[in-house]
């Protein structure tokens, strides 16, 4: 993606919110800041941001209890959305947000935040391959100020299209959401939480959400299982083959509030480490979230078969992690 | 003449209470929402809208893939239900109603996992920072607030007791629980379990259910993990035994695996050290760092077992029935399986006289 859209159309997350923000305030603040940044005025700022856009960072890891800055600022540490979001571009957002017990879902709060610096970065449309309705973004305490970028989100994943896997191992075709396949710029929000059946959901499992039910079903039944994981060794293949069929342009995970039992429904015991992590490695970023639930991410089946597909890095230690707290 | 009416009334009867209990036995599963707190019951707290009903597999419509453990337990249906208070904070309250007791404990004891304050509701109750769990007859209720809040919690509470007191019936632990949960053996966050996914939520021994789970009891003994399991019969549980070693050693999970005396050891890669031994139809599995303790837990794991051998029965059909139920209009009610058991009475009674 190129880089058109100026950083300073970010917010400034630094700042403490003196007032009701909404994107507007955003912007201008931002335009400000930027006048500023030029004129020189607000030097150490520009320097770090100057910093953050040099250095390649791997994966951005932000700490704090406003979820919605917290998300602009890890994507920002990346290089900002303009990196990855064009001007005039489809954006497809792939939300784990169906469940709504504490701890199972997507912070609205930072899906407002990706739709809000989606649409600051000039897309076009902004889609769900999810259903979202109004009770997902009510969870919200900011929600009534951007309401109107909550409403100007589309529902994109009701039709479906065969797609074949000519190199998956178990996964040789599959029925996927048109809105995930058509669209310019994928972004995956998962959350990290436990899951029942394969022990953890995090940003290669949540590629599951663009798949048809007919699908669904072949993961999990057409080995012959009676149950819905009697073969998870199939079921995690067919995972790591779906996650041949494109690679998100970017990751977006909740690590704030998650549960670590009794997934991916709930309820169950919560831990709250309160990060928003972002990066382009989903390998990565599944080995990190999962040691936030006290797991061995590396040891989990699914991210172990799309680290054998070369699609990530396993090792943390060789990545450049910047984690802040804000 | 008067023998012949009195036996052709019988047998009309008879045919009558017959066509009942076959009735009764197809019906789909009955309405739960007499069973949901009126407005009024717990203060400051309404139905906010018509509740929702999801009866066998459209269970996937409301939680997908965290059904299967239902599923896995025997479901029927859940009704989930809405409350709010005048600031629209929100209460879930979810009624499950599975086949049996037995899988109404096990889905309890699945979900309430360790810690929580045991609370006098139902059969057994325990409540954690924002949600509370209870079962009682073939129900398993669970009402999760928002958030932990002192307020919340103890509208949490407030509504679990007014379901409790709406339920009538009771029901028991399956009879394997009864028998390994007593206090001899000392078993802490005890699990009965109905199939390998109730299994792997504790301890990931493959991912091709080699133990071919379909009933068992796991927990903490000691700083050790046991697992025990029973079968159909003893030959079942021997072909499993002898099927699991195999797999497992081919297994990379594991490493010094061993086959002494009966029991089958080996390493797993937290360097943990896990045995296996068999008696009759159940497999018994200990896990643990320190050996000595290992086998301590086993022996007297195995003993137990010895002495039950087959004296408890063993209600499960091998195959797992998947069935689909279909739903009712609310306000329709159905005898119940305590009813038709009564009808059965009736009809045993009548036959007889």
């Amino acid at each position: 993606m190129n880089k058109k859209e100026p950083k300073t159309r970010l917010p400034n997350v630094r700042q403490p919110m003196s007032e009701p923000i909404n994107r507007r305030t955003f912007i201008k603040k931002g335009t400000v800041l930027g006048a500023s940044t030029v004129l020189g005025v607000s030097a150490v700022g520009w320097m770090q941001n100057l910093a953050f856009a040099e250095a390649k960072v791997d994966m951005a890891v932000v700490e704090g209890a406003d979820y919605f800055k917290s998300t602009i600022r890890a994507v920002k540490m990346l290089g900002g959305m303009g990196k990855f979001v064009s001007r005039q571009s489809k954006v497809g957002l792939l939300i784990n947000s169906p469940w709504d017990n504490p701890g199972c879902y997507v912070k609205p709060e930072i899906t407002l935040a990706v739709v809000c610096m989606c649409l600051d970065a000039g897309a076009k449309e902004v889609g769900v391959i999810k259903h979202l309705d109004n009770s997902y973004w009510r969870r919200s305490a900011i929600y009534e100020r951007f309401r109107d970028e909550a409403r100007s989100v589309r529902f994109i994943g009701d039709n479906f299209r065969e797609v074949s896997f000519p190199n998956g191992r178990s996964l040789k075709k599959a029925e996927i959401s048109k809105g995930m396949l058509d669209c310019d710029v994928l972004i995956n929000i998962p959350i990290a939480k436990h899951h029942d059946g394969i022990g953890f959901t995090g940003a290669v499992k949540n590629m599951m959400g663009g798949q048809s039910r007919n699908t669904h079903r072949f993961f999990h039944f057409s080995t012959g299982g009676r149950g819905y994981y009697d073969d998870v060794e199939f079921l995690s293949q067919c995972i790591a083959d779906l996650n041949l069929l494109r690679k998100p342009d970017l990751c977006i995970m909740d690590g704030t509030e998650m549960i670590t039992e009794n997934g991916p429904f709930g309820p169950g015991k919560l831990v709250r480490p309160q990060k928003v992590i972002a990066g382009t490695d989903r390998v990565a970023m599944d080995v990190y979230g999962a040691r936030l639930l006290g797991l061995k991410g590396e040891e989990i089946l699914t991210t172990r078969k799309v680290f054998a597909y070369g699609m990530g890095e396993i090792d943390l230690s060789s990545l450049k992690i910047q984690e802040t707290t804000i | 003449m008067k023998d012949a009416i009195l036996r052709a009334n019988l047998i009309v009867f008879s045919m009558l209470v017959l066509v009942t209990v076959c009735a009764a036995a197809q019906q789909p599963a009955e309405d739960l929402s007499g069973y949901l707190p009126e407005e009024g019951e717990v203060a400051g707290w309404k139905l906010s809208e018509d509740p929702k009903n999801y009866c066998g597999d459209d269970l996937f419509l409301m939680i997908d893939g965290g059904a299967d453990i239902y599923h896995e337990y025997g479901f029927r249906q859940v009704l989930r239900a809405e409350y709010l208070d005048v600031n629209e904070k929100s209460i879930k309250l979810e009624i499950y109603q599975m086949k049996s007791p037995a899988s109404a404990y096990g889905i309890y004891s699945f979900k309430v996992g360790e810690g929580g304050k045991p609370l006098t509701i139902g059969h057994e109750a325990r409540l954690q920072d924002y949600y509370l769990n209870f079962w009682k007859g073939d129900l398993l209720v669970t009402v999760i607030g928002l958030d932990s809040d002192a307020e919340t919690v103890q509208a949490v509470v407030a509504l679990a007791k007014a379901v409790d007191v709406r339920i009538s019936y009771s029901g028991k632990r399956p009879d394997l629980a009864e028998a390994l949960l007593d206090a001899s053996l000392g078993f802490s966050d005890a699990k009965y379990v109905r199939g390998p996914l109730g299994v792997m939520g504790s301890y990931v021994f493959d991912t091709e259910n080699f133990f071919q789970v379909r009933e068992g009891v796991i927990g903490r003994i000691g700083k050790c993990q046991a697992f025990v399991f029973r079968y159909a019969d003893v030959e079942k549980g021997a072909d499993v035994f002898t099927k699991a070693v195999k797999g497992f050693e081919a297994s990379s999970q594991f490493t010094g695996q061993s086959l002494q005396e009966g029991r089958y050891t080996m390493i797993d890669r937290d360097k943990a050290l896990v045995t296996i031994g068999r008696t009759g139809r159940y497999i018994a599995v200990v896990i643990g760092q320190d050996r000595d303790e290992g086998a301590s837990v086993l022996n007297r794991l195995l003993t137990k077992l010895a002495v039950l051998k087959d004296k408890l029965s063993y209600p499960f059909s091998d195959v797992f029935n998947r069935s689909r139920t279909s739903c009712i209009p609310r306000g329709n009610c159905f005898p119940r399986v305590q009813d038709i058991t009564n009808l059965k009475k009736l009809f045993a009674v009548c036959g007889s006289s």
